[in-house]
């Protein structure tokens, strides 16, 4: 397969996110040990707060790069004309080319991330929340990027 | 108020389909003056009880039928629980507009 400059793109990008995801994953799986219960919320230590920071930064650049910067490599890569393509036509677009397992369900975690970067909720109750459903959501990105990595010998010299 | 009655009728129709038939919307914020142009729209939505895993699902479900039925903008949702004493829940009902 002949090297050009969408694919080295691609492989930058790819490379990154793994870079993400590798650090994400043992976020979540510290994340999963603690356990950490509602009324901890309160007054974390430092040892938490340090965790915490972890998966938010990772959470957030890996649904940011994987939407603003892997998938439209991957469709350049596919010498798809994506310059004047809106975002809900390329995340349709890789729906249909079988990359993307359903195009609402990245909107909606694409939402989820808007929400957990921007709301600052005030009871401990409602920090859980956001936090479990930012945990949830930083799973099914996970699972979304390792789908992608099924197709990327179609497209990447390997 | 800066909002056009089907933007009226769709963001009720969001709130009931996300929140049930029960909820109630108030329109806050910049919107409000129409002597301003362009901004966030800024919406409060007065609700039963929720959990809070509920009702941040059905914050994010709302959101999603409102980027659906207005377009991508800049949208922000304040959940009104009963019992609300929040300084940002007292200044909506305040200054806002019940849609």
């Amino acid at each position: 397969m002949k090297q050009t400059p969408e694919r080295l793109a691609l492989a930058h990008a790819y490379s990154t996110c793994l870079g993400h995801a590798e650090a994400l994953q043992e976020a979540l799986v510290d994340l999963h040990q603690r356990d950490l219960h509602e009324l901890e919320w309160n007054k974390l230590a430092k040892e938490d707060r340090r965790l915490l920071d972890q998966f938010a930064y990772r959470y957030t650049r890996i649904q940011d790069d994987m939407g603003t910067r892997l998938m439209p490599a991957i469709l350049c890569a596919l010498e798809e004309d994506i310059a004047a393509m809106p975002v809900v036509d390329r995340l349709n677009r890789l729906e249909q080319l079988g990359w993307l397992p359903s195009a609402a369900e990245w909107s909606e975690l694409r939402r989820i991330r808007n929400a957990f970067a921007h709301d600052y909720p005030e009871t401990p109750a409602e920090r859980h929340a956001q936090w479990r459903l930012a945990i949830a959501a930083a799973e099914q990105v996970l699972t979304i990027l390792d789908g992608f990595a099924t197709h990327m010998h179609t497209v990447l010299p390997g | 108020m800066r909002l056009s009655p089907l933007q009226i009728a769709q963001i009720r129709q969001s709130a009931a389909e996300s929140f049930g038939p029960e909820a109630r919307v108030w329109l806050f914020g910049s919107r409000v003056d129409d002597r301003k142009r362009g901004g966030d729209i800024d919406l409060l939505v007065q609700t039963r009880a929720l959990s809070s895993d509920v009702a941040l699902r059905c914050k994010i479900c709302m959101l999603g039928l409102l980027e659906s039925r207005l377009g991508e903008q800049k949208i922000d949702l304040v959940i009104e629980q009963p019992n609300d004493d929040r300084p940002i829940v007292r200044v909506a009902h305040e200054t806002g507009l019940a849609l």
